[in-house]
């Protein structure tokens, strides 16, 4: 159940969390999978923290923080997405099952922030390049504590408000979601849209392991799946054991 | 280089990027890190430590698992040169040209190998064993662990490793087999992702009609990568074609 303090709770373990991304540790806490999961635990809805986690951490699966580049956001995009799906997925009068098809919404919706807070990352980055700038001109011993709290606290902070802003936006629009997505073409491509995301991390995840340069153990694996699935489907229209 | 001070060193190797920024990208975190060793090596040397402490502010950038390697070394060096041997102005030099090397091997194999295996993994087991499930959790918190506890190892030995050996730590590295270990992870890896597609296409359900329709949807998802299109794209393009494959598949009386 979603109440104003487990909404306070869930956006100070997103701030929390968001530094895990880039500033402290890296122990894979922020990424989607690991950080979705406990925001929805916080939210009263762990099996949807789950599931927005598993399709996010698919969909930027290949994305990687090299170099100087800054990539999208996941993990503002995975809090968020549970901040969003948590009150239309949620228990409310005349609520349907709608869960895949909800977090599909909330998924789409929950992009832009993340892209969002990719260009204040960059933002925040200029900034302190500027200071940094300055900084190394001084003699030593550097203060860098002013740099250090702009980092950290712009880290916590945006993930905080984020979350606290989708929840009570995801709240005020619920009803409006609930009557779009019950609405049957729509929920039903959306389901649909929720059983092809799986083939988005499976692609990606294939482009990380140089694909193209290892198709022999692919198309082993391929192989061996699709013979043993043929088997199980043989036996059913056989003898009528359940494919697992 | 005392325990305390070594444990000192690895807690503040935990916060390398907490000021990364585009001028100097880690150097506030390394030179925070190796801030307690260089007050040891130039205790009593106000102007030696001003002097370290300024070489090591520079431009500092590679993997964060592998800083610590760099930090090692970096504090072998500042000793060599506080007992007579060395020149300072070589030290940044030699500690940059280190950095990018190792920034190399740990993109490869921790953020390119590892961390998706890890994600694949997790996602993986969130769709074999279910949403509901204990067991999901605690798979998750294994994974987690699995992955936590040989970082943190790396980070306490690169340390050691760097010390000990200094320039000579590449033969260490070498000796532990980052690439081999990464050829066979991403093998592997192909090798599951084939069954994995397999069971993707297969497995939701058994009308001929969906099969058809996720296996087109990979193929088209595979031209879209090839043809650079970002993944956020691609998902907004899928639901977009799930929409539309619902709406002609109801008219037509295949959904």
């Amino acid at each position: 159940m979603m109440t104003t303090g487990t909404i306070l709770a869930a956006g100070v373990m997103a701030g929390a969390t968001a530094l895990d991304r880039v500033h402290l540790l890296q122990w894979l806490i922020a990424r989607p999978i690991f950080s979705a999961p406990l925001i929805g635990y916080l939210l009263g809805d762990l099996p949807g923290g789950l599931l927005i986690g598993t399709w996010i951490e698919l969909l930027w699966i290949s994305v990687l923080p090299i170099g100087n580049f800054t990539p999208p956001d996941s993990h503002a995009v995975a809090v968020c997405a549970v901040a969003l799906f948590a009150p239309w997925h949620g228990p409310a009068p005349g609520a349907v099952t709608v869960s895949s098809a909800t977090g599909v919404l909330a998924v789409a919706a929950a992009i832009p922030l993340g892209i969002l807070s990719r260009n204040c990352d960059i933002g925040i980055r200029r900034r302190l390049a500027e200071k940094m700038e300055a900084l190394m001109q001084e003699p030593p011993p550097y203060r860098f504590g002013p740099p250090l709290f702009l980092a950290l606290s712009s880290a916590f902070l945006k993930a905080f408000l984020l979350v606290v802003a989708s929840a009570v936006v995801a709240v005020s629009v619920r009803p409006i979601v609930r009557a779009v997505v019950s609405i049957g073409g729509i929920r039903h491509g959306l389901e649909m849209a929720a059983t092809w995301i799986p083939a988005l991390g499976l692609v990606q995840l294939a482009r990380c392991y140089c694909g193209r340069s290892r198709k022999a153990p692919f198309f082993i694996g391929a192989g061996l799946a699709a013979a043993v699935l043929i088997i199980f489907f043989l036996r059913r229209c056989v003898v009528g054991v359940p494919v697992p | 280089m005392s325990l305390s001070e070594k444990i000192r060193v690895f807690l503040r190797l935990h916060a390398v990027q907490f000021l990364w920024n585009f001028k100097g990208m880690q150097n506030v975190g390394f030179y925070y890190a190796i801030l307690p060793a260089l007050r040891r090596i130039y205790a009593g040397d106000s102007q030696g430590l001003e002097q370290a402490q300024r070489r090591h502010f520079g431009f500092f950038n590679t993997h964060p698992y592998f800083a610590p390697i760099c930090v090692g070394v970096s504090i072998k060096l500042e000793e060599d040169l506080r007992a007579g041997k060395g020149k300072p102005e070589m030290i940044p030099v030699l500690k940059n040209r280190m950095s990018g090397p190792l920034a190399a091997v740990g993109d490869a194999f921790f953020w390119e190998t590892v961390r998706p295996t890890v994600g694949a993994l997790a996602a993986l087991s969130v769709y074999a064993l279910g949403l509901s499930s204990a067991s999901t959790i605690r798979l998750l918190l294994l994974l987690w662990i699995l992955y936590v506890l040989p970082v943190e190892w790396l980070r306490w030995q690169g340390l050691s490793w760097g010390y000990l050996h200094g320039f000579d730590v590449v033969k260490v590295l070498k000796e532990r087999g980052f690439q081999k270990r990464m050829k066979r992870l991403r093998t592997l890896g192909m090798f599951l992702l084939g069954g994995v597609t397999v069971g993707f296409v297969m497995l939701y359900d058994d009308r001929i009609f969906l099969w058809c329709c996720r296996a087109g949807i990979a193929g088209l998802l595979v031209l879209l990568t090839l043809r650079k299109v970002s993944p956020t794209f691609q998902l907004y393009i899928l639901i977009l074609v799930a929409l539309l494959v619902s709406y002609l598949g109801t008219m037509a009386g295949l959904v």
